[in-house]
């Protein structure tokens, strides 16, 4: 096949707003082009003629330097968009990627200043169970009533959801900040091990100590205990044929402190619609 | 006689071709980026990103001693070591140096009339860059009670700022046109709310604002960025066994902390419940493939819908759900938009 040069100027590019064209190939079949071309409805807007930095028929145009510089800081921008995933997901129990490590290091304070270091992980890899805070509250000693327990978050007293949303992602955040008090003997011959829980643990009591103190402001209450639960995903099979509700008591645990497995608690124990007297 | 090959020429084709492919490579980039359009989707995105912002602010209102200041259930020295400890990071917010909780509400005001203002598209350019900069204070401020919303409508506010998401449907356009000689025909004006000068045509009677590159580059980044996310939330999933056994549908809304409306009752409809997990997956992962094509575009967004509708109604989020929504929008061109809007005043143009 034989290309003409009549058709190089503009490639035989015909495009509309959402870049439907088609930069047709020189080796692509003549008729099929004539088919699927759109009719042009307006003459060529091609950035790089000249006048292209005036304003025209066509709307205004980006000059054609601008564009360079545009299309150079467009890269590196996504580069900074692209670094917290792929660090993220090169991720494993024993290291991060290396290059990924490295790459996300270099635009940190890019990325982490313009709130675009996500990883995306959307209900990923497995939706899991939540996580939630319970707040034992003992009044002033003035104070007649008993103490009350607070969750957080409560959709009974949490609303608009947006605002139950936000204590919500408290919980799992303070979940996650998660420390234990002690470590075995075994994890304190490691000196590296021993360094990053005295740092994690550090920042997870500042975190609770922060939540104790906001809370006995808000409740002007004397004591406040803080407890991490976890709900349980129920299948279907405890749902549709036993009879379980989603917030079934049983499927409720409190988190350990310390390094031992989580304790079920006893159902009495739980928190019950008492918290629906308490408002943060 | 079959000689040797020869192998100059087919170099030389090759050099030609591979020229004229760079050629075409750079236009088409070019075209992609920086072909001028209207501004109609950007502004049906400027109003309801500017409409979700504002109410983002007016919930953090609600409790905003709890949120900020001395008595915030993240202080400002839980903050601190959590930034700036002995692993600092990048993030910066003035909200953390402050327990004034009249900078505080003076700050969460400000931040909420800014977005109103956007949503009105009023001063559209000042507001937009205000609107995301105390957006992306607060953000910054609120460590542990963020969550996709967050960052979906922050990533939208700021790539707004770019475009010209005022020159249709705002207050900016209607005062240019009332007042043509007023503050927004002045070049202040102009650079604060981003309008051009409008032009009279041959009877005299003001144009409509010109076609702009930066609609199209400001779209095209929300697009893009719209990729990035739908392809790295679908390969997170690919990594759990859940959804790829259908289970993850059932454990999505058997979940008390999500849930808003009871849909149990799916778990009787295994296969349904499957086949709505995997055809979740699949989609998240070729979006960023699927979307670009004229012939799946509209599926690929009736999928958007439907899924994003479907975290909205039942799981609880109905402000991402909405979100995530708005920013899919960026995949409808300009012109049907404006057919959406308009096709009274189409109508009747097309009568006269």
């Amino acid at each position: 096949m034989t290309i003409s040069s009549a058709s190089q100027p503009n490639l035989g590019f015909v495009t509309d707003y959402m870049g439907r064209g088609q930069c047709c190939s020189p080796y692509s079949n003549p008729h099929k082009q004539k088919r699927f071309r759109l009719p042009p409805r307006r003459e060529d807007p091609m950035p790089n003629s000249e006048n292209s930095n005036t304003r025209t028929n066509l709307g205004i145009r980006c000059p054609a330097v601008l564009q360079n510089v545009l299309l150079a800081l467009l890269l590196l921008h996504f580069l900074g968009v692209l670094s917290e995933p792929l660090r993220f997901f090169s991720r494993s129990e024993v290291r991060t990627g290396p290059e990924f490590a490295m790459f996300s290091d270099l635009f940190k304070p890019y990325s982490q200043w313009l709130y675009i270091n996500h990883g995306y992980f959307f209900f990923a890899p497995n939706p899991g169970p939540g996580h939630l805070i319970q707040c034992t509250i003992q009044p002033q000693v003035s104070q007649t009533e008993s103490s009350q327990t607070l969750l957080l978050p409560d959709r009974k007293v949490h609303w608009p959801r947006l605002l139950y949303h936000r204590y919500f992602m408290l919980a799992e955040f303070y979940n996650s900040r998660f420390a234990p008090t002690t470590i075995g003997d075994e994890e304190k011959k490691d000196p590296e091990f021993v360094r990053r829980w005295a740092y994690d643990k550090e920042l997870y009591d500042q975190l609770q100590l922060s939540i104790v103190s906001s809370l006995k402001h808000s409740q002007t209450a004397e004591r406040i205990e803080l407890k991490r639960l976890e709900r349980l995903l129920p299948d279907s099979q405890q749902v549709l044929k036993e009879g379980w509700t989603l917030n079934d008591p049983r499927l409720i645990s409190v988190l350990s402190e310390t390094m031992q497995d989580a304790a079920v608690v006893p159902v009495d124990e739980l928190p019950s619609k008492t918290n629906e007297r308490v408002r943060p | 006689m079959i000689g040797p090959f020869p192998v100059p020429m087919v170099d030389e084709a090759m050099a030609v071709d591979e020229e004229r492919n760079s050629e075409s490579f750079n236009v088409a980039i070019r075209h992609f980026f920086f072909t001028p359009s209207s501004a109609h989707t950007l502004a049906v995105i400027r109003i309801c990103t500017g409409a979700m912002i504002a109410y983002i602010h007016l919930v953090w209102m609600l409790e905003l001693e709890s949120f900020m200041g001395p008595h915030a259930l993240v202080d400002n020295a839980s903050w601190k070591a959590l930034h700036q400890g002995a692993v600092p990071d990048y993030k910066w917010t003035y909200l953390a140096h402050t327990d004034s909780m009249a900078i505080l509400w003076g700050h969460e005001l400000l931040a909420c009339l800014s977005a109103l203002m956007l949503c009105a598209g009023f001063f559209t350019r000042t507001f937009a860059a205000l609107t995301w900069l105390t957006t992306l204070m607060t953000a910054h401020r609120m460590t542990g009670m963020l969550f996709g919303l967050d960052q979906i409508a922050l990533m939208v506010a700021m790539y707004l700022c770019l475009g010209r998401p005022g020159n249709v449907w705002s207050v900016d356009q209607w005062l240019l046109h009332r007042w043509a000689t007023g503050l927004l025909n002045r070049p202040w004006g102009r650079v604060m709310s981003g309008m051009p000068t409008l032009r009279l045509d041959e009877d005299g009677c003001d144009t409509q604002a010109p076609d702009c590159w930066s609609n199209t580059f400001s779209t095209r980044l929300i697009q893009l960025h719209l990729c990035v996310i739908y392809l790295f939330g679908g390969l997170g999933k690919l990594r759990g066994e859940m959804w790829w056994d259908g289970s993850a549908m059932w454990y999505s809304i058997a979940s008390y902390e999500y849930q808003s409306i009871d849909m149990t009752w799916t778990g009787h409809f295994a296969i349904l419940s499957s086949m709505v997990t995997h055809l979740t997956l699949f989609w998240e992962v070729s979006y960023c493939a699927l979307i670009w094509p004229r012939w799946t575009r509209a599926s690929t967004l009736a999928i958007a819908l439907l899924v994003h509708g479907g975290i909205a109604l039942f799981l609880g989020m109905f402000t991402f759900g909405l979100m995530m929504i708005v920013a899919n929008l960026a995949f409808i061109t300009p012109q049907q938009m404006r057919t959406l809007f308009e096709k009274r005043q189409y109508r009747n143009e097309y009568n006269s």
